[in-house]
């Protein structure tokens, strides 16, 4: 019961948000949307006691769905899925609680709000669904939400472009899903998780070789799907356009929630899917680490900063999951979702501060206009720069130790680490503490209280979050592989202090060239992905469809009128035939009876 | 007795349209919703439906009529479609001969539907034509004549190989009740020919892709509400077509030329989908789109699994419903912009919101997100389809991504960007209209099993237990 309201009530939320949400003030909007969330939290707060207290299951059967085996609308919870449960509800009331103030004057608040409920809705459906189909209902949605969102300001051409390519980015993954879902129909005949847990795993160490090959393309092909919705390599391109939306769907969508699906689909499958393929998720989500901190390096607007920091470490997710650490994964994507919440609403509160500026050139000095904001993005800036004992220390601490056997994976988790810390150096310096260099920064005013008080919330999870969770004082339902030893951590609070310091000392005193333009130019625009799939995918569709309209299409309406023609030709010489001479209506009749005696002696 | 009111109480309705001026309106919807009501009469109450009177004796027809689930759930979603379409009808000239052909096509439609002799659904067949080819010649736009005439002759094409196969049932099995037929089932050998013969009928006006040379013409030339039910209702007829009379009666046949229709349903499922982002005509988008899917659809029953069929019926029902949306929501943008031309609008969700929500969800629903019934009908046919034909299947698949392109692309270029066109947004009047056909899209994709679970086994392959 708990378990069907926890995801009910959001949608309940969506639907008079959408539909009567104009006969109440905007405010009122807002606020209803969130207290539906906040008593989703609240159910949400229920189970986890009710988990603590010694449950390990909770189902909930709310009737069938398509007419396929295991597609019914069932629910399961365990306690693996509980800690994300809580999180994805908690952070999304904290940030539709922001979004009342930072939305105050927008006049699309109402579809705002109902995406926004209808979003947390389909989240939560991909922690909670019982089978595959549920869980690909609530992975396609989650994307919808994404798109509206993404394109609320509708006046706004690159809005609107940077969320349909998001959604067709996405689908590209979907799509692979499906065929992926399809094998595994062909391979189990149903779709429930439970059951195709149950039929795999034993049967992984016997599979035929050619049940093995299915196995094999069905992960390939989810892998591909997790990809797309995680943006990572190479299908990341969608994320760093999708910060045209308001900051607040940033902050959530595309950093807290939505973009963590791809890890939570490899913790639930992680048992069923293929072990080669899970261990290439780890090798994908390494370089697409690497890569996108050195691009997050290079950015000089700061939403785009966190946009590919976040791409970045769900790589460290992916190669947690990827290696099979389900409580390390799980781990780094609270803490994760913890600290860039915080980073992302913090920079809305540095545009609502100083008229939407997002050039970090032009900013600098905010620390002293805007104190309240400047300690919350530190505390991100912190978690995310994994210094101790913020949360994001303790959790890639976590990922580093499930990696240690793995000298190569280890060096590129490390790496990581260290570019994190300096980039976010660099944006705090750059923003906080450099000396203003625009009028927007200089007269910059702080954020009303119901945005603060959210942000701050979120800051102090990051804060305290990995610690509590390090400390043994949250259970995150899966027990650590592997304690990491203390060389190692002592490695990596040095390096994230090394790289921090350094970034704040370079960046002190505002924005200063380290590398030759073209190299940063280059990686500012992401290497080329975006020039890549313009030319390779876009322009050839683009192009096949215009050949077929003008080719095929021509040549099936030319056809068309030829064979009108040829009838109006055949009529004419049929009129001949009925000229009345009986000696042609007997050659007829004789022909007919010989075609038709032909066709049923041949039978 | 239900079943032969189905089509009787149309044809009265267009008698008392014929002297009615003034009521011809309410009375073609109040008919088309006496459709809907009889057939789940029918089905709720579980009565016997079917009449049976000899007739024409040497040629071995008969009347014989019928309502089971799958009859009935196609008369409902036509009835729906025709009391909406009637009800959209607003501005026409010459009402009375309007709606009484209008009544007219819903009398053949629910014969095809209800016949269950051949020689008797033939006939039901031609008759659609008649109203519908008259309803697109003298109240359709500027192409209207070229647009018909060349409809007629693609149809009647196909139907003239319609009955040459049901001449050739007729002398060599000496019946032509589809029961009888059914009972004494022809040599899988011979199966090929009729089958096909049968056939072309379907593919011209369902229409399968290299066979849909009349569809962007006629979508863009007939009256919106005439092009509503060509594409939501008449374009069913050929579904249920190909699922009762060729699987139904020479299932060896359609097996054996499987590999060829799936490959050409595959194809064309793409090739609509890749056509559909490039109109500027909103009612050429939704003619390329809906080949899309009526082609998808094509796909599932070629494929002929249980589940593929399931999935097939419900992608005819969700199609109906979202093609109906998408015209009308087409409509009322065209007439704010004065233009059916995508280039005309830009930016309208300022001005017009509700239409832009609307024009939203129906697009949402057509390129098939979980939730409404694009996705029920499209992830079961395409479930079904992978388990016979998997190949087809995969690349049918990416039908998903190109969806996305022409469906989003289309709501950017109309309603996203700086306002261009500006218009009053939708009277009330007019969202009536749209909002039943959304409530039923969001029903039948969440409740996907009250549609197909109506679909009756003896309809199903029998071999493959699903459950």
């Amino acid at each position: 019961m708990t378990l069907a309201l926890l995801v009910a009530l959001p949608l309940a939320g969506a639907v008079p948000t959408a539909v009567a949400g104009g006969l109440v003030g905007r405010r009122t909007v807002g606020s209803i949307a969130t207290l539906f969330i906040a008593l989703s939290f609240g159910a949400a707060v229920a189970m986890a006691q009710a988990f603590a207290a010694g449950k390990t299951q909770l189902v909930a059967e709310l009737g069938p769905w398509l007419p396929i085996r295991g597609a019914d609308l069932s629910l399961v919870i365990t306690p693996v899925t509980v800690p994300l449960v809580l999180m994805v509800t908690g952070v999304s009331t904290l940030i539709a609680l922001y979004s009342i103030g930072y939305l105050a004057h927008d006049t699309g608040v109402r579809r705002y709000f109902a995406a926004i409920d209808l979003f947390v809705f389909a989240m939560l459906l991909i922690v909670v669904a019982s089978n595959l189909l549920l869980l690909f209902a609530g992975w396609e949605l989650v994307g919808l939400c994404s798109y509206l969102l993404i394109a609320h300001w509708r006046d706004r051409p690159a809005a609107a472009a940077a969320g349909v390519k998001a959604f067709v980015v996405n689908r590209v993954g979907d799509a692979a899903f499906l065929v992926g879902l399809f094998m595994f129909l062909g391979l189990v005949n149903t779709v429930d998780l439970a059951e195709i847990t149950r039929r795999v795993q034993p049967a992984l160490q016997q599979l035929t070789v050619e049940a093995n090959a299915q196995l094999f393309a069905a992960s390939v092909l989810l892998l591909i799907g997790a990809l797309a919705k995680s943006a990572q390599l190479p299908l990341h391109v969608w994320l760093p356009d999708a910060m045209e939306g308001p900051t607040p769907v940033s902050a959530l969508i595309h950093a807290a929630t939505m973009v963590t699906a791809g890890v939570v689909l490899l913790v639930r499958l992680g048992s069923v899917l293929h072990p080669d393929v899970l261990f290439g998720a780890a090798i994908i989500g390494v370089i697409t680490a690497l890569f996108a901190a050195v691009v997050a390096l290079a950015q000089i607007d700061h939403k785009r900063v966190l946009a590919w920091s976040t791409i970045s470490q769900i790589g460290l997710m992916f190669v947690g999951a990827g290696v099979g650490a389900a409580f390390a994964a799980l781990f780094h994507l609270i803490a994760h979702a913890f600290f860039k919440a915080a980073l992302f609403l913090g920079s809305g509160s540095v545009m609502h501060a100083t008229d939407e500026e997002l050039d970090i050139r032009r900013l600098g000095g905010l620390a002293r206009r805007t104190p309240l904001t400047t300690i919350a993005f530190a505390c991100g800036a912190a978690g995310l720069a994994a210094l101790p004992p913020a949360a994001g220390f303790f959790s890639k601490e976590a990922i580093a130790a499930a990696v240690m056997d793995r000298p190569i994976l280890l060096v590129g988790v490390l790496a990581t680490s260290a570019l994190s810390a300096l980039y976010a150096a660099r944006l705090f310096a750059l923003v906080f503490v450099a000396p203003p260099s625009s009028d927007q920064a200089r007269h910059a005013r702080e954020s009303p209280p119901v945005m603060l008080v959210p942000l701050l919330a979120l800051a102090a999870g990051a804060l305290v979050f990995g610690a509590l969770v390090a400390g043994g004082t949250v259970p995150l339902g899966v027990t650590p592989s592997a304690e990491a030893p203390l060389a190692l951590s002592l490695t990596s609070a040095a390096l994230a202090l090394a790289f921090a310091a350094a970034g704040l000392a370079i960046y002190w005193r505002g924005p200063r060239a380290i590398v030759p333009a073209r190299v940063s130019n280059a990686a500012r625009a992401g290497f080329g992905f975006d020039t890549l799939y313009l030319a390779a995918a876009v322009i050839p569709v683009r192009a096949i469809a215009q050949v077929l309209e003008q080719g095929s299409e021509a040549l099936v309406q030319l056809i068309a009128d030829l064979v009108g023609r040829a009838v109006i030709a055949g009529s004419a010489l049929a009129r001949r035939m009925q000229g009345g001479y009986v000696r042609s209506y007997e050659a007829l009749l004789l022909a007919a009876a010989v075609a038709l005696l032909a066709y049923w002696s041949i039978r | 007795m239900i079943a032969s009111a189905l089509v009787v109480v149309p044809l009265v309705a267009a008698i008392l349209c014929v002297s009615a001026t003034r009521l011809a309106r309410p009375i073609a919807v109040v008919a088309s919703l006496a459709v809907v009501a009889l057939a789940l009469a029918a089905l709720i109450s579980g009565a016997p439906t079917s009449a049976s009177v000899a007739w024409a004796g040497p040629l071995h027809a008969g009347y014989s009529v019928a309502a089971d689930g799958l009859t009935v759930i196609f008369l409902a979603l036509g009835g729906v479609l025709f009391a909406i379409g009637a009800a959209a009808s607003s501005r026409v000239g010459h009402r009375r001969a309007y709606f009484a052909l209008w009544c007219l096509l819903i009398a053949a439609v629910d014969g095809v539907f209800v016949a269950r002799d051949l020689a008797l659904f033939f006939v039901f067949w031609e008759a659609m034509l008649i109203p519908l080819a008259i309803l697109m010649w003298q109240w359709g736009g500027p192409d209207r004549r070229g647009a018909t005439l060349r409809f007629l002759l693609y149809t009647m094409t196909g139907s003239a190989f319609l009955l040459a196969a049901i001449a050739a049932l007729a002398a060599s099995r000496g019946t032509l009740d589809l029961a009888e037929l059914a009972s004494r089932p022809v040599a899988a050998s011979g199966q090929l020919l009729p089958a096909m013969l049968l056939l072309a009928a379907f593919v011209v006006k369902l229409p399968l892709f290299p066979f849909h040379a009349w569809l962007p013409r006629a979508y863009v030339a007939a009256p919106i509400p005439v092009a509503l039910v060509l594409s939501g209702i008449v374009a069913k007829t050929a579904v249920y077509g190909i699922m009762r009379l060729c699987l139904g009666l020479f299932p060896d046949g359609m097996a054996t030329a499987a590999p060829v229709l799936v490959a050409l349903a595959a194809v064309g499922t793409l090739y609509g989908a890749l056509l559909a982002t490039r109109q500027d005509d909103l009612r050429r988008f939704i003619a390329f789109s809906s080949l899309s899917h009526l082609n998808l659809i094509g796909l599932a029953l070629f494929a002929a699994t249980a589940t593929s069929l399931r999935g097939a019926v419900l992608a005819s029902v969700s199609h109906g419903l979202v093609v109906a949306a998408l015209f009308l929501l087409v409509a009322m943008l065209a007439s704010r912009t004065s233009s059916f031309a995508l280039s005309r609008a830009g930016g309208l969700a300022a001005s017009t919101p509700v239409l832009a929500a609307f024009s939203t969800l129906a697009i949402v629903a057509a390129i098939g997100v979980p939730g409404t019934s694009g996705f029920a009908g499209e992830f079961t046919m395409l479930a079904g389809t992978f388990e016979r034909f998997p190949a087809a299947a995969s690349v049918a698949t990416l039908v998903v991504i190109l969806a996305a392109m022409y469906g989003l692309g289309m709501l950017r270029r109309a309603y996203h960007g700086p306002p261009l066109a500006a218009g009053v947004d939708l009277a009330w009047r007019e969202r009536l209209l749209v909002i039943p056909l959304l409530v039923l899209v969001i029903a039948v994709g969440v409740v996907p099993r009250v549609v197909s679970d109506r679909i009756p086994d003896d309809t199903l392959p029998s071999v493959e237990v699903t459950r």
